[in-house]
């Protein structure tokens, strides 16, 4: 495992509350982040739930039709039954995705410099092995969960989903927990 | 701690950036739980992934460094809030970073150096970027670099250090001020008992002491309320006391207090200055009390101990007990409810002063009388009328002739245990998940070295690491003092140590 151990400062990162009005935007938020790290490497639920289970978390998903539930509650999910989160849920929701970027911060930071490297030589991202299966990855998972509301251009999908890698190495890192809290809150303003 | 002349290097890696710093320690990292660090200059290292591309050094001083560091922080949380574009105003020399597309970021160094060429700008990736925002996370999380707010780590703990310092201090006079009537009385007893032995019964109906010394021990200048309601039971206890007793204390009453005796009256109740529902809990305080039969005292000379006990035990125990002891006593009392330094450490002299009277109890036996510079007015029915009969009695068959011949020895433990107290609760850091007491009995050699040290729980048992006891075969006490002592340890830092009554 390439992984760095969750801080325990992790859960201080986490101080700030969000007005329930914010939420639902977090909600889509963190359900972003989690696909794009689904999309990058390969995880599903299982690991989602193991990774919960490390964190003892498992009060907040438990099962998979828990952590389901969890998932349905962004507003831009096609489906029914939508799931009110709380802010104790979206806190534990951050700190799995942290947990999980952590984990595979390599692979991680691998995309991220293919992706500059393919920058840098003008090289369209999606010519790139592993960044043309992360961005198709992505594009299917998103175009067959979100809602047609939230349907997206295929350019501005795959800015999207390039956004997300870059965002994601960063959350991979030292006080990842506390920039993904931070962003989350001030995008929902 | 002070703040150390020399410099410490301090360097955080990442694959693409190394920060190199050069600190020096501030002097007011004691009130903080990490080093606090003055940064006095830096170097970080640049490298790029691909090795054609040689190395980047910026330098800078510490003004550099700060502006560094808030300039790559804000700037990162501006990319993943999505408000990157939001023009930032920023010192004309300062360092700041824009973005040139996804992966793209220019830092422009403003007033730091860099070790190739006069540029004034370096490329980062995405990559270098996010490893030069870990390299300060790094740092953040080892030291936090001045200036900062300089807020204490644990409010608590200073005060708790004050505390034990203050508490020493209040302890050594509560014990003087226990002892010194103990003294006198036993003087006066003695040459009662010498001049004439019928006196003393004479003067039983005449003496009722308790309730007039606890009337002035209430006195409202004096107590607070909790103190009021330990004062109650003590009084409640010295009239029963005077009941059982009336014919030991009928020596002892003498004359009528003086009004300067108010401020003394709370002394020699230290021990009962716990929570009524500790009332049992200072027993083994009270047990051991002696129980200085008015023979034994006429047995002492009242001029065979040229030196006064209570200072001798602690060096640094003011010499002269009768002076201050009203002065530090109403010091701590007058304090007020507002003022933080001066009201946790009282919270924790009452601790102290109850565990150290309780210790002065159990460990002192008959004294020698103290010189005629120590003999005052008031009497000692506290001292004496905590003490039920049959225990006085039991106290006069523990006692053996051998600590007898030692008082000074005796009493000079007490003290120790003060101390044995400021010294755990200076050591003593509270779990934060904590939420019971620990409890610990230290048991002593004869020479007053720690023997063992038995938790009284398993909760005790594991926290015995961190519970600042001291090491075994360190020296307690002085020997012939107490053979075991309790510990207990509160989940909110107050420490309570007191001697166990031999069974």
């Amino acid at each position: 495992m390439e992984s760095q151990p969750l801080s325990k400062s992790s859960t201080a990162d986490l101080a700030e509350s969000p007005q329930p009005s914010q939420l639902d935007s977090i909600k889509a938020q963190l359900d972003l982040v989690l696909l794009a790290l689904e999309a990058l490497v390969g995880l599903g639920s299982e690991a989602m739930l193991d990774a919960a289970k490390q964190l003892d978390l498992q009060n907040l998903m438990g099962d998979r039709v828990t952590l389901w539930r969890l998932r349905q509650a962004s507003p831009l999910r096609k489906g029914q039954g939508r799931k009110k989160l709380d802010v104790d849920e979206a806190r534990g929701l951050v700190l799995v995705s942290i947990y999980l970027t952590q984990q595979h911060q390599a692979k991680i930071r691998k995309a991220v410099t293919l992706l500059e490297e393919a920058t840098a030589q003008n090289k369209p991202p999606h010519r790139v092995g592993l960044l043309g299966d992360y961005l198709d990855k992505f594009s299917n998972a998103y175009e067959e969960r979100m809602t047609p509301d939230a349907a997206l251009a295929p350019e501005t999908l795959r800015d999207l989903a390039l956004k997300l890698l870059v965002d994601l190495l960063f959350y991979s890192q030292a006080g990842g927990t506390r920039r993904l809290w931070l962003a989350l809150l001030e995008r929902a303003r | 701690m002070t703040s150390t002349p020399q410099l410490t290097p301090l360097r955080y890696e990442t694959p693409t950036v190394t920060l190199d710093v050069m600190a020096r320690e501030a002097a007011i990292s004691r009130w903080s739980e990490m080093p606090i660090v003055q940064v006095r200059r830096f170097q970080i290292q640049v490298r790029s992934l691909s090795a054609e591309v040689p190395p980047i050094d910026i330098r800078g001083d510490r003004d550099g460094f700060l502006a560094l560091q808030q300039a790559v922080q804000v700037y990162l949380q501006e990319r993943l809030t999505g408000n990157e574009n939001v023009t930032r105003a920023h010192a004309a020399n300062a360092p700041c970073l824009k973005a040139e597309g996804l992966t793209r970021h220019v830092l422009h160094l403003g007033s730091l150096t860099v070790s190739v060429g006069d540029t004034t700008t370096v490329l980062l990736g995405a990559v270098q970027l996010a490893d030069l925002g870990d390299v300060f996370e790094q740092l953040d999380s080892q030291v936090r670099s001045l200036p900062i707010a300089l807020t204490p780590s644990k409010r608590r703990r200073p005060w708790r250090q004050w505390g034990a310092i203050a508490a020493s201090a209040v302890a050594t006079v509560g014990l003087t001020t226990t002892l010194w009537p103990t003294f006198q009385s036993q003087r006066e007893a003695a040459q009662t008992l010498t001049e004439a032995p019928l006196a003393d019964q004479q003067a039983i109906p005449a003496a009722p002491p308790s309730p007039e010394r606890l009337e002035s021990a209430n006195s409202p200048e004096a107590m607070r309320s909790p103190e009021d309601e330990i004062l109650t039971e003590t009084a409640e206890a010295t009239e029963q006391s005077d009941n059982a007793g009336a014919s030991l204390e009928g020596a002892e009453m003498g004359p009528p207090l003086p009004s300067e005796a108010t401020p003394k009256a709370n002394q020699p109740n230290p021990s009962s200055s716990m929570p009524s529902s500790q009332a049992a809990s200072p027993k083994p305080a009270v047990d051991p009390v002696p129980s200085e039969p008015t023979q034994a005292d006429s047995e002492t000379p009242p001029s065979s101990a040229a030196a006064p006990v209570a200072p001798e035990p602690i060096p640094s125990a003011p010499a002269e007990p009768a002076e201050p002891t009203p002065s530090t006593d109403n010091a701590a009392d007058e304090a007020s409810p507002e003022a933080d330094i001066a009201t946790i450490p009282d919270q924790t002299l009452a601790g102290m002063a109850q565990d150290a009277a309780g210790a002065s109890r159990s460990s002192s036996p008959p004294s020698p009388s103290p010189p005629a510079a120590l003999i005052g007015p008031e009497s000692s029915s506290e001292s004496v009328a905590d003490t039920p009969p049959e225990e006085e009695a039991m106290e006069s068959f523990a006692l053996p002739e051998a600590s007898v011949a030692a008082p000074v020895e005796r009493a000079a433990a007490v003290p120790n245990l003060a101390t044995l107290n400021a010294e755990i609760t200076e050591q003593w850091n509270p779990p934060a998940d904590l939420n019971r007491t620990l409890t610990y009995t230290l048991t002593l050699k004869n020479d007053g070295t720690l023997a063992t040290i038995m938790p009284a729980d398993d909760l005790a048992d594991r926290y015995r690491d961190r519970a600042g006891l001291p090491s075994l075969g360190t020296q307690i006490v002085l020997p012939g003092g107490p053979q075991r002592i309790q510990v207990v340890l509160s989940p909110d830092g107050f420490v309570q140590v007191f001697p166990i009554a031999p069974e």
